[in-house]
């Protein structure tokens, strides 16, 4: 049987099917995930910007996926089910490695906290300041400096992957934009933004 | 002071204003080619329209335009992909303990690469027979002379509960120890972002690994149930950079859970 014939669903059935087969099994996953080696090694130079990590990040990728395949219900594609996954991965080990980064890049300093108006509904705020900062995203902000932000604090993406990802052909690349649009969104909401560290550096 | 629950970081702030429903924003992965045709032109449109004003589903459009291009997406050098599909090769998640070991020594020595399926191949070696035997035969003897009554103890961790001499300082658990330890500390490293920790038996089979922000790691509960007194364990950590490159490794951590005493239970 020619296994690269087979459709993804049909060689995962075809793993289940023969669990106790070890070797057959074995045959099945590993052309599974042979057919996405590409895909993800690709996904992973692109937003790492460095190939020891994305090697890494992609080996992690597959060990998850395969330890849980067993979870994999089948509802969504293969490849839809392993982009997530390999999403997923990638903002949380970029989590740790953007609070180092940005922690040098704050250079203002922070707005006095503002004492809110009193018998205030907290989760009404709330609800409005999220309202406000997506439109602050929109409107205040240079399309590029917002999607950059959003790559990097939300998604957790590396700025040396940034500016990979983005082809920024400026001198500091993704970090300008860090520094620009953090900047803007700090005048605005600094009344609402945390100080992160000892330092007073905001994150 | 502003209410403490409208006092968040940046990070926090944008990552809940995305989440809001409110916001608007389709799930991440619906920017994936396959996904995008299986819909409607005019849901298409919708899609097409909401990105045009938000940056943050530009950005999740860009990165899955991404994935669907692999080693066509721009700034991808082809001898880049191969580095990390040549890793991936040898290191094939593909069934269990002595392929996360392979995975473990794939890293190490790229050039010594397994293709999959590799644990066929593996164990069908006569080679490999004999060195399983072999590994089987010192880790019995080992696991012997360990737990016999009057086993000599481990050496003592040095002064102050260091391992000095690495590049990372291990702290704890080191020598001979009361208890299955449940975490692993170590001094931090200036410079780490992370650090990858791994955890093998005498015999250097791996039974965990992880990449963790700071210490401690915690070990998770199957790994701790798979610890047995009297039996001397290694451990490892590596400092890592923000890009993920190593900046110092300690050297092996040894350390032993006391033999409970008889009668105890375990």
């Amino acid at each position: 049987m020619d296994l690269d014939r087979l459709s993804d669903k049909e060689l995962i059935e075809r793993a289940r099917a023969n669990a106790a087969d070890f070797a057959a099994a074995d045959a099945c996953l590993a052309a599974l995930y042979r057919r996405y080696y590409t895909k993800v090694a690709g996904w992973c130079l692109r937003i790492s910007g460095d190939r020891q990590a994305a090697a890494d990040l992609a080996q992690e990728v597959f060990l998850r996926v395969h330890d849980r395949l067993d979870g994999f219900r089948g509802d969504s594609r293969f490849s839809t089910w392993l982009y997530t996954v390999t999403r997923s991965i990638a903002i949380n080990r970029g989590m740790a490695a953007r609070r180092r980064e940005t922690d040098a890049l704050d250079e203002e300093g922070m707005p006095e906290p503002v004492e809110p108006s009193p018998g205030a509904d907290e989760m009404a705020e709330k609800g409005q300041i999220l309202a406000a900062f997506r439109d602050a995203m929109e409107r205040d902000l240079e399309p590029l400096e917002a999607k950059v932000l959003y790559l990097h604090y939300v998604d957790g993406v590396p700025l040396a992957g940034i500016t990979e990802m983005l082809s920024l052909q400026n001198k500091s690349g993704a970090k300008a934009y860090i520094v620009s649009g953090g900047r803007k969104l700090k005048r605005r909401f600094g009344r609402w933004l945390a100080r992160q560290s000892a330092g007073g550096t905001l994150s | 002071m502003t209410s403490p629950a409208s006092r968040l970081s940046l990070d926090e702030w944008l990552r809940a204003a995305y989440d809001d429903p409110a916001a608007g924003c389709p799930p991440p992965e619906t920017w994936l080619e396959e996904e995008l045709a299986a819909r409607t032109p005019e849901e298409r449109r919708r899609l097409e329209a909401h990105a045009a004003h938000c940056q943050a589903c530009a950005a999740e459009r860009d990165l899955a335009q991404g994935f669907d291009a692999g080693s066509e997406a721009p700034g991808v050098r082809p001898e880049d992909v191969a580095f990390v599909v040549s890793r991936l090769e040898a290191a094939a998640p593909v069934g269990n303990v002595r392929d996360i070991s392979r995975f473990r020594d794939a890293r190490r020595e790229p050039s010594k690469a397994v293709p999959v399926p590799a644990r066929r191949r593996i164990e069908s070696s006569p080679v490999w027979r004999l060195a399983a035997a072999a590994v089987l035969v010192i880790a019995a003897g080992l696991a012997f002379q360990l737990s016999r009554p009057g086993a000599p103890p481990l050496p003592a961790p040095q002064t102050g509960g260091v391992v000095r001499g690495g590049e990372v300082e291990t702290v704890s658990p080191l020598g001979e120890v009361a208890a299955i330890p449940a975490e692993l500390r170590w001094n931090p490293r200036p410079g780490a972002t992370s650090y990858r920790v791994r955890l093998s038996t005498v015999d250097d089979t791996v039974l965990w690994e992880a990449t963790v922000p700071a210490s401690p790691a915690r070990l998770p509960a199957e790994v701790i149930q798979k610890l047995h007194r009297a039996v001397a364990y290694h451990w490892t950590v590596e400092a890592l950079g923000p890009a993920g490159e190593r900046l110092g490794v300690s050297e092996p951590a040894r350390f032993r859970a006391r033999p409970a005493p008889e009668g105890a239970k375990l």
